[in-house]
């Protein structure tokens, strides 16, 4: 690692990055933000994204069993933390409706969710692209950086 | 009941097709890898048509939405894309001449996408379902501006830590980022064409929680991946205790080594 990168000046670079946050929540004065619904937005978002990804790394699980000789427990391992992601999702939106939102059934629900997790991965793999792109096109040659 | 049918075929059918699309491209045979990515263009096709096909489900919404952002998006990825491979760099695949059309690309895709929340003018594309707001726009454009500003105002800060050949590239960042948080800001101060500033307000504050719960989410399943590995391999043989390579092993290690030396006109 970068001499340079040291633990305070990532927590510095997280303060950054959580600036934003803080601004809006300022200037809210706690008057529009509705916290309930924010807390249902976060579980549900965590729970989604966490099943989901699970689902796509047990796929990349199955690369690595062929890379060791085919052994079982690592996708099988894998496959239980993303059936246990389903289950607590179930278990939640069924339980006194604590995930619920505005949503007429538990299937419409989970449903919802799904498309909910499209569309902030797709927002945040933009602006995430952006941020790249935008680190590499200002690449200075390798010459005017030695004079 | 048919109409769930219909939805099912349509709309998420093709999803999973795009989901599946994406798996294939992990297997190392080109025909699985080319058949995913036809098999992701048909979904993404067909899903992108949902909104036509199966209106009357409400996530067709969200289908709505990828159409009419598609061509803001396409011009701000596009144009910093050509203005990356059009700079002084060893890896260069456009003549140079063609940089200020892509930095120019860019800016009027994110002109584009900003113009659709100030104004409903009829040639611009729409942000609304139904006659209302569509519920997704108000979960994407808080969503992309906050991650925006986030990121970049974090990146501009680590970049400049590394400081070599990019001097330059701190300051884009801090620059765009701190554009899109103003926009932001403004955006919470004076209402849009189809939500108010209160309401938008909400959004963002929902915005945040929707990030965090969703990096915390795949943050927690990449340890999870990484703790189901290291289990499995600190149980297997140190290396000093394994048998030396037979033949087979041998060769393959050879054929990688042939396959990965050399280098070719991109290095």
């Amino acid at each position: 690692m970068n001499k340079r990168i040291t633990p305070l000046r990532l927590v510095l670079a997280g303060l950054l990055f959580l600036l934003p946050t803080l601004v809006l929540v300022l200037l809210s004065k706690g008057s529009v933000y509705d916290s309930e619904r924010g807390l249902i937005r976060f579980a549900n978002a965590f729970l989604t994204s966490y099943t989901l990804a699970s689902f796509f790394l047990v796929l990349n699980m199955f690369q690595y069993s062929k890379s060791r000789r085919q052994p079982t427990a690592p996708w099988v391992s894998m496959a239980f933390a993303a059936i246990l992601g389903v289950l607590v999702t179930f278990l939640l939106t069924t339980q006194g409706s604590f995930l619920m939102e505005e949503n007429g059934s538990q299937r419409a629900q989970i449903l919802y969710n799904i498309i909910h997790f499209i569309v902030t991965s797709l927002a945040i793999i933009v602006a995430i692209g952006i941020m790249v792109l935008l680190s590499f096109v200002n690449l200075e040659p390798k010459e005017q950086n030695k004079s | 009941m048919e109409n769930d049918f219909e939805v099912a075929l349509l709309l998420w059918a093709p999803l999973g097709f795009v989901f599946l699309s994406l798996g294939l491209q992990f297997r190392k045979d080109s025909s699985s890898q080319k058949f995913g990515q036809v098999l992701g263009a048909i979904g993404f096709v067909l899903f992108g048509a949902s909104f036509l096909t199966v209106p009357s489900s409400p996530s067709a919404a969200s289908s709505s939405l990828l159409v009419n952002i598609l061509p803001s998006l396409g011009l701000m990825v596009v144009g910093l894309y050509i203005a990356l491979f059009a700079g002084e760099i060893p890896v260069k695949r456009f003549p140079s001449k063609l940089r200020p059309m892509g930095l120019l690309m860019f800016v009027t895709g994110f002109a584009l996408f900003e113009a659709m929340h100030w104004t409903d003018h009829a040639l611009l594309p729409s942000t609304t379902w139904e006659g209302e707001s569509n519920r997704f726009w108000m979960i994407f454009r808080p969503t992309f501006l906050l991650a925006m500003s986030s990121f970049l105002l974090a990146s501009g800060y680590l970049v400049n830590l590394i400081g070599q050949r990019i001097s330059q590239t701190s300051k884009i960042l801090y620059i765009t980022g701190s554009v899109s948080l103003v926009l932001l800001i403004l955006s919470v101060m004076f209402d849009g064409s189809s939500t108010t500033s209160d309401e938008f307000h909400n959004s963002v504050l929902l915005a945040a929680s929707d990030i965090l719960g969703f990096l915390s989410g795949v943050g927690l399943t990449i340890i999870v991946f990484g703790l189901t590995i290291w289990q499995y391999e600190r149980k297997r043989p140190g290396l000093d205790r394994l048998p030396p390579p037979d033949q087979e092993q041998l060769n393959t290690a050879a054929e990688i080594v042939r396959n990965n030396i050399g280098g070719g006109e991109d290095e």
